[in-house]
């Protein structure tokens, strides 16, 4: 089992602005409602009360039915691993980090230029994160581009359930239905329905389009999963002054409205169905159209953490993410802030880390350094203990005025739980660290990216199994061709 | 002649502000006192290069270029009517733009819209979430000098690849230039689909779309 430490220290909304915030999203819901292109879902909504309209698609949710469906969702959800060690649970403040995600793009481990993401980095992503000892939830860090389309979400979990036995939130890939296929590879692997249900090894993360839009596979591909009851990220990515207002309370509400919009219908379809709650509220860069994750970014992460926390739910946010084009200084500087803003704000999983220029590219490098920089945090998030021990006065006069602690048992204790010992931030005097050749954080990262790929061994997994999700993936690619 | 000039101006004026209902009065007001309409149209063009002026300049931003765009939208609107070929005539050149199939995402395609328009280009936009089929049809039918397909998912870039094969059976290919942009899509894609350009960002696309009508001028 991974443990979470509380986060939470840092509220930067006040109690009234919390509970302005939901009223303003439960009238949103209410009065404008959510367009949801898919027939089944209408039907089921408007059967328990939702106005619809069938032919604009568009259903205004009454409060209640938000309401109940957020008590309906589970307050703790499991996210397991292929091993349980790498099991974790998703709950009130408890901070873990998740490598992420699709980026198009890859900075090439051997000769350090962006190109093309191909199935061997998303193997690769798989086992670097596998390794990082402070990612809780390893991923792909980019998407695959030399697989058939009509079935690259398949390939996509064969490389990362084959490269790592930690949990897996698969992105849902935009192309034919490959969702019931998808929840088999993962039954296989789990040894059967009821297990892969008790223990899920991978969750699904749907993104509604902003402004408050369900596509009719994001809206099936809610339905498919929680009908099988597997955990179910339902996050928008919004662009403030964009796709969302351009205030950031504005794109928060309407954040929070997408993502409680698809909790209504995952609890409706199958009540006690894993939601993790969340919103990613980027900026549009009024310059240049990126879409920026800067300081507002992380103002809104940490809003959506007390969002979650008033409602009791478990949540996802962005960090470790950075708009700069290459691994420079603004990659980290951005990175940090952000997974410090999550932390302290007790956000449940920060995801993004390893991304680069706005997400459109991965980097393993800065996975590895996001690892460094997370087990901080955790240290960080770990706090300063206080007891008559820790207060330690005793130890202190026993130490007597100019003396030392170094022989002292007090030190022996409680070094290993008070202090961090980082593995790659520089500690070395400077002769020292000269005479090893005075590399950067980014050197020493990029060996322990190589390294991690040589000799970092990942549990297989079994003969058989391997053979029949192969079988299963070379049906599909069949079926989808015909 | 002078009242003449002062409508146009306060309709440049009103632009500036982006009174979209003010402008098209005004518009309306000037061709019920015989204002030539390629003045009127001038006049609206030329503020527009303005406003991108300033764009680049970086003391306006992308939502003055957009609601400056909306503005010109609904004027040309008024004004095409009164405009003795169907064509604009100080027109860059005309865009046909849509997003591939199976793609919902549109927001950066309406930006490149909107930065098409300041830079003067006729534009007409198909929507999104459009089959290859639409794009041959409505390309049939408006003989853009620009066709642009934006895609915003890996597994729909592939659409591209098929509109630009579609206009080569069509035997259109060579009456047109196609340029694509989306996030997974970079210049090695349209190299390796044979587009003729990629545009990173809206702003860039207008620059290439400009430079691309300058070639295709010379092609003539």
């Amino acid at each position: 089992m991974r443990t979470g430490i509380k986060g939470g220290q840092l509220r930067i909304l006040s109690k009234d602005q919390v509970s302005d915030m939901h009223l303003a999203v439960l009238d949103l819901l209410n009065d404008h409602g959510m367009r949801i292109e898919e027939e089944n879902a209408l039907k089921l909504l408007n059967e328990v009360g939702s106005e619809v309209d069938f032919k604009e698609k568009v259903v205004k949710f009454p409060e209640y039915l938000v309401e109940e469906a957020i008590r309906k969702a589970p307050r703790s959800v499991r996210l397991a691993g292929r091993v349980p060690e790498n099991d974790f649970i998703l709950e009130d403040k408890k901070v873990y980090f998740r490598v992420c995600g699709v980026a198009p793009n890859i900075i090439d481990l051997e000769t350090g230029l962006r190109r093309e993401s191909k199935i061997a980095d998303v193997a690769n992503g798989a086992r670097i994160s596998d390794g990082l000892p402070n990612i809780d939830c390893a991923n792909e860090i980019s998407a695959a581009n030399d697989v058939p389309l009509s079935v690259v979400g398949l390939y996509k979990q064969e490389a990362m359930m084959a490269n790592t036995t930690k949990h897996i939130i698969l992105a849902r890939e935009h192309s034919v239905n490959v969702e019931r296929i998808r929840i088999k590879m993962a039954e296989l692997v789990a040894g059967g329905e009821r297990e892969l249900r008790k223990r899920p090894l991978i969750s699904m993360f749907v993104e509604p389009m902003s402004p408050l839009f369900l596509g009719r596979e994001d809206t099936q591909a809610i339905m498919e999963w929680a009908a099988a009851g597997l955990p179910l990220v339902c996050v928008s990515v919004l662009a403030s002054g964009g796709t969302s207002p351009v205030t950031l309370a504005g794109t928060i509400v309407q954040g929070v409205a997408e993502s409680l919009a698809g909790n209504v219908i995952m609890q409706l379809v199958n009540p006690g169905t894993p939601f993790i709650f969340g919103l990613i509220g980027e900026v549009m860069d009024m310059r240049t159209t990126l879409l920026a994750k800067g300081a507002e970014t992380m103002l809104m992460c940490a809003a959506s953490a007390q969002l979650a926390h008033y409602y009791g739910l478990p949540s996802i946010g962005m960090g470790g993410a950075s708009d700069s084009n290459t691994l420079d200084t603004q990659a980290i500087a951005e990175a940090s802030m952000s997974m410090t803003m999550g932390a302290m704000s007790g956000i449940n999983l920060i995801q993004g880390i390893g991304y680069l220029e706005s997400g459109l590219t991965g980097s393993y490098e800065m996975a590895v350094i996001c690892n460094e920089i997370a087990g901080m945090l955790r240290r960080m998030l770990k706090g300063i203990h206080v007891n008559d021990d820790t207060l330690a006065v005793e130890t202190i006069t026993e130490a007597g005025h100019g003396g030392s602690f170094l022989g002292l048992k007090h030190t022996r204790k409680h070094f290993s739980s008070e202090h961090l010992l980082p593995e790659l931030m520089n500690r070395l005097p400077i002769e020292e660290w000269d005479s090893k050749g005075g590399k950067t954080l980014k050197e020493k990262a990029h060996e322990k990216a190589v390294s991690l790929l040589k000799n970092h061994f990942v549990k297989p997994i079994d003969e058989d199994v391997r053979k029949e999700i192969k079988l299963t993936i070379t049906k599909a690619e069949k079926s989808a061709r015909t | 002649m002078n009242q003449e000039t002062t409508i146009v101006e306060e309709i440049r004026k009103k632009l500036r502000e982006y009174e979209t209902d003010t402008v098209c009065s005004l518009v309306s007001e000037a061709l019920r006192k015989q204002t030539d309409p390629s003045e009127i149209i001038e006049g609206l063009a030329n503020e527009m290069k303005e406003i991108g002026d300033r764009f680049n300049k970086g003391t306006l931003f992308l939502f003055d270029l957009v609601a400056a765009a909306d503005v010109m939208k609904s004027a040309m609107k008024a004004l095409l009517p009164f405009m003795e070929n169907e064509r604009a005539p100080q027109s860059l050149g005309r865009f046909l733009i849509g997003t591939v199939e199976g793609d919902i995402h549109d927001i950066g395609k309406n930006i490149v819209v909107s930065f098409l328009t300041v830079s003067g280009f006729e534009v007409i936009d198909i929507g999104r979430d459009q089959a290859v089929e639409e794009f041959i049809q409505k390309a049939k039918e408006f003989k853009p000098d620009i066709i642009g397909a934006s895609a915003m998912l890996i597994t729909t870039r592939i659409q591209q690849k098929k509109l630009i094969e579609a206009l080569t059976k069509e035997g259109l290919r060579n009456r047109m230039k196609v340029m694509i942009g989306g996030a997974p899509t970079s210049r090695e894609w349209a190299e390796k689909i044979g587009a003729d350009a990629y545009a990173r960002n809206a702003a860039k696309a207008a620059q290439i779309a400009t430079k691309l009508m300058a070639t295709k001028e010379d092609e003539r």
